[in-house]
């Protein structure tokens, strides 16, 4: 079903001049009705605990009973701390990996495109990472890497030899998380790019042919520029994904071995929750919140630019 | 296929399914079931419970929370919760809208919330159905300056399991004694075993090894001491339990790559006889096969040093009532229902744990008998470190400790470590 | 349509074996892609033994397929969870493709002071951890009298997800050639009505794409599930069936079973929605 994305005229167009004046003065009222239950909530729920929790970054709390200021205290122990520094350093394997995602789910989008037989169901198919529990997607991943009875090791031995054991390697245990993650990431932005090229247009594309432009450079000079939106969320959700990557480490090696694998999710969790230290998880997610800043600064700059 | 779960029994109708949830009156369903021999029966108010110890008990606490119901008319509402799930939500409802009842841990994650007020006095519960006899030293476990906070259940004493075709008469011998651990060691690895199976992406196989380790070390209270963050880390004796598990570390005992397998893979490798044995508790019996089942079997943790006097290491399981909770009364009543033997025994029976009432029979399987006979000699037990220590402290430790199981050259830095959270925790 | 306007260019009717070349190429493709999920599968056939005694890849050597499945379908309530997920998932779906639409389309469209920064919130909120504002959004809900209800789940992915849906529908919008929205302008169409002729029928894909990415985050959403509910009756069914996980060792079997059968709706879901962007080969020129 194709539709002509022409406005159908109107019966009535009110008349000039009268009119005009009203409709000016009160022209921002419609919009901003509009926007306001959606940002109203947004308001409530999440910018108004978010500023919560930078509240509570600068104290020491349990969660329980009564919060003691400390000021930049946290701060400054997380400047020292150790694992912090292993979490940043992981956290940049794991963007430097999911920035991997949109590329390959443009391929995936654009190899499952062609209109043949069976296509259609593909598709699907290849969507299925995201809709399946992280926690079962970790599970089976660490039964793929596990020494001796996992899938990696078996099919090592096929060639002969031992397979590594990539979670116990203090160097590979996070690349190995993140391709686990890596997984659903993809499946998203196939997901995304599927929906962008059914927005090309095809008089570009028809006349960029007759010119001669073929394959590579036809994908790269006509059809990308007009898949920047898609791409601009594709690349945003990947990073949001690599610094909020808490499920995987959590099943896969609970930020092991011995604290190598750990993320400033995964870290923050941790003190939040298990240590019971809420105002210095707060810490560590204000971390994050600035980190993604400079994301999202870049990020809103290139969509506002006309 | 109804929504409604298969199997309807009376009492479910009124307790399955939460009026939170949709604000509808709860008595016009409990009146309906017609199961109460008296309409004024109905005006109780309902106990709510909050159970997350993971499956095999659950029929068997819906089974009693009915009969509960019809012998004194309190419905019961019950709610299942996954384990590392209710880690969290716990911090949540018993401030915001806890449960009647919920089921917890003994030692510190006790004492942790007692501390804060979320869990209810129960001495005068104590003293109505006279438990302070019947527990015996299971008490301390649940109590906080000397106040019974909750009930203990199961108890799960840890040791080592081994396969009877594998080890014992006939095969390798049995360690008893530091030197026959390592010359064990030594002929396992000739046979081509892993000495001791250990899986320890989890973490928790091996903190709790090495509170064995440390009882076989130090005198009771130093290790208690130092579990409970007294001692400091750089005490010289503490240096001879690390020395002591290091060795372990150093001779190959333990399955190469532990950080990559889960205790359930540790224990795959003691069922498929390729490690000699495993550091756990009874519940590794669910795990074998049933025809392979009594190929299992269970011996004490080695002593090391006569001079020290035997302490075992357990886990207990708890009860607790919420501070919080609206109906007081209703809760104490249930608990004590629970708590009677014949309920207790049902309860605890599937998941193979030993029972705190001395009055009680304990299981007479030759593993259990074991476990009581030697717990009937001790001077002492101690709960595994993550309960017996502060959280913060034990999220900082465990890495660390096993961390110290792969790389023993660490050992000072690990202790320094070790010593610098000590004292940014407890002061 | 040509081929010579679509990208990629389809194969041309005559060449066979560069179509099943390709095909059999998107096969094998799929199949190493699907990996780790026929793992699953395979779990779910197992019995617990196979587990115990790691066999994790080989052939079951007891497969109970379907005293797994009974299990999991029969001995738990699934039918009560899953009903409260799809109740949570679609009502927070449709609402957030609402209100993100139409914060979207404000912020594509009119330029006001504090547009650029409104946007930049909106983007941001997506990058809070959740852990963070657990106990902030806890007693939200709790002062709301919400806690320990659906509606609290509801209110909560309504407003998260908005975050979301105002990055993706912003970029779409923005997207549109403004010859159109002029067009309708000069024709007297006013602001919902620009929205109702002009938007909602050029931004079909990417609703569509949103609306089964919304179904699938929230139908997997597990942490606030937890956090916010307890009570079977207000449970989702990733916090229900998460019982399946015990204190030691966890039946793994029946969770992969749950797995394959707690992924049919978002599978569903997106083969209903997903013939609104295939029609990419056939969709006219945007401009009008």
């Amino acid at each position: 079903m194709s539709e002509t994305p022409r406005a159908p005229a109107l019966q009535r167009a009110p008349a000039r001049g009268r009119v005009g004046k009203r409709t000016r003065r009160i022209a921002w009222l419609a919009p901003a009705l509009l926007m306001l239950p959606g940002a109203a909530l947004f308001a409530v729920v999440v910018l108004s605990s978010a500023v919560q929790s930078l509240w509570i970054s600068l104290h020491d709390w349990d969660g329980f009973g009564g919060m003691r200021w400390v000021g930049l205290g946290n701060y400054a122990e997380l400047w020292r701390d150790p694992a912090f520094r292993v979490s940043l350093r992981n956290n940049l394997v794991w963007f430097g990996m999911f920035m991997l995602a949109p590329p390959l789910g443009l391929a995936l989008a654009l190899a499952t495109s062609q209109p043949i037989a069976g296509f259609r169901t593909m598709r699907s198919l290849f969507y299925l990472p995201l809709v399946l529990s992280s926690v079962t997607v970790g599970v089976i991943f660490s039964w793929i890497y596990v020494p001796d009875y996992g899938l990696l090791a078996q099919i090592w031995e096929l060639w002969g030899g031992v397979a590594p054991a990539p979670l116990s390697s203090e160097r590979w245990v996070t690349p190995a998380i993140a391709l686990a993650a890596l997984w659903p990431q993809v499946a998203f932005a196939m997901v995304l790019y599927m929906a962008g090229l059914t927005t090309l247009d095809a008089e570009q594309i028809g006349a960029a042919r007759i010119e001669g432009a073929r394959g590579w450079s036809l994908l790269w000079h006509v059809v990308l520029p007009q898949l920047r939106p898609v791409t601009l969320v594709a690349f945003a959700i990947a990073a949001l994904g690599s610094l909020n990557s808490f499920d995987m480490v959590s099943v896969m090696t609970k930020g092991g071995p011995y604290g190598s694998s750990s993320v400033l999710a995964w870290q923050m969790f941790e003190q939040s929750i298990s240590s019971y230290r809420m105002g210095y998880g707060a810490a560590i997610a204000t971390v994050i919140l600035l980190l993604s800043s400079a994301f999202i600064t870049l990020y809103v700059r290139r969509m506002v630019r006309p | 296929m109804s929504i409604d779960q298969p199997n309807q029994s009376a009492w479910r109708a009124g307790g399955r399914l939460s009026r939170r949830a949709f604000g509808a009156g709860a008595m016009a369903s409990l009146t309906s079931a017609g199961a109460f021999p008296a309409p004024a029966l109905a005006q109780n108010a309902p106990v709510t419970v909050i159970w997350a110890e993971g499956n095999p008990n659950f029929d068997v606490l819906e089974a009693i929370a009915a009969e509960f119901t019809a012998a004194t008319g309190t419905p019961v509402s019950l709610n299942n919760m996954d384990h590392e799930a209710h880690k969290i939500a716990i911090r949540n409802y018993l401030v915001a809208g806890p449960p009647e009842i919920t089921f917890w841990f003994a030692g510190e994650r006790t004492r942790a919330f007692a501390a804060r007020g979320l869990f209810s006095d129960l001495s005068d519960l104590y003293d109505r159905e006279g438990y302070a006899g019947i527990i015996g030293p299971y008490a301390e476990s649940v109590s906080f300056e000397d106040r019974p906070y909750g009930l203990p259940l199961g108890v799960t004493l840890w040791g080592l399991f081994y396969r009877r075709d594998v080890l014992g008469p006939g095969g390798i011998p049995l360690p008893a004694t530091w030197d026959e651990l390592l010359s064990y060691g030594e002929a396992a690895r000739a046979a081509g075993l892993d000495p001791i199976s250990m899986g320890s992406k989890e973490l928790w196989p091996v903190h709790t090894l090495m509170t064995n380790i440390s009882l076989r070390t130090l005198p009771l209270d130093k290790h208690l001491g130092l579990y409970r963050g007294q001692v400091a880390w750089t005490d010289p004796d503490v240096a001879r339990v690390f020395d002591n598990l290091g060795e372990l570390s150093r001779r190959n005992f333990f399955t190469p790559n532990h950080t990559s397998f889960d205790w359930l893979e540790a224990g795959v490798f003691l069922a498929n006889k390729e490690a000699g044995m495993l550091h756990t508790g009874a519940f590794i019996r669910d795990a074998f096969r049933p025809e392979e089942r009594d190929q299992l079997a269970f011996t004490a943790f080695p002593v090391f040093d006569p001079g020290v006097g035997r302490s075992e290491e357990t886990t207990i399981n708890s009860i607790h009532i919420c501070a919080n909770a609206p109906n007081q009364d209703g809760a104490r009543d249930f608990l004590a229902f629970f708590y009677a033997p014949e309920q207790l025994g049902r309860y605890i029976a599937p998941s193979g744990a030993l029972l705190p009432r001395n009055d009680m029979a304990q299981p007479t399987d030759p593993i259990s008998a074991q476990m009581v006979e030697s717990l009937a000699t001790v001077v002492g037990t101690s709960l595994n470190f993550d309960l017996e220590a502060n959280p913060d402290m034990t999220t900082a430790a465990l890495p660390l400790f096993q961390e110290f199981l792969v790389n023993p050259d660490r050992q000072a830095d690990i202790l320094d470590r070790l010593e610098a959270a000590r004292a940014r925790i407890y002061g | 349509m040509t081929t010579a306007t679509a990208f990629p260019r389809p194969f041309a009717p005559g060449r066979f074996r560069a179509r099943r070349l390709c095909a059999l190429g998107i096969v094998l493709l799929l199949v190493l892609w699907l990996v780790p999920f026929l793992g699953i599968v395979l779990t779910s056939v197992r019995s617990i033994y196979d587990i115990t005694s790691g066999n994790f890849w080989g052939w079951p050597r007891d497969p109970q397929m379907l005293a797994n499945y009974r299990e999991v379908l029969l001995g738990t309530p699934l039918g009560r969870y899953m009903l409260n997920s799809l109740l949570i998932a679609g009502v927070s779906t449709l609402g957030v493709l609402v209100l993100g639409t139409l914060c979207g389309f404000v912020l594509a469209r009119y330029r006001f002071p504090g547009a650029t920064l409104m946007f930049a919130l909106f983007v941001a909120g997506n990058f809070v951890p959740y852990q963070v504002i657990m106990i902030p959004v806890r007693n939200l809900m709790v002062t709301l009298g919400l806690y320990d209800s659906m509606a609290a789940l509801i209110l909560f992915h309504l407003a998260f997800q908005t975050g979301f849906a105002v990055l993706f529908m912003r970029n779409f919008i923005g997207s549109l050639p403004d010859e159109l929205f002029q067009a309708a302008r000069a024709e007297g169409a006013g602001t919902l009505q620009t929205l109702r002729f002009v938007v909602l029928p050029l931004t079909r894909p990417a609703l569509a794409a949103l609306a089964i990415l919304l179904f699938t985050f929230i139908w997997n959403d597990y942490f606030w599930a937890i956090v916010l509910t307890f009570s079977d009756g207000a449970k989702p069914v990733t916090a229900g069936l998460a019982n399946l996980k015990g204190v030691f060792f966890s039946n793994w079997h029946l969770i992969a079973a749950a797995t394959v059968v707690v992924a049919v709706p978002p599978v569903a879901v997106f083969l209903l929605l997903q013939r609104h962007f295939i029609g990419g080969l056939t969709m006219g020129a945007v401009k009008g």
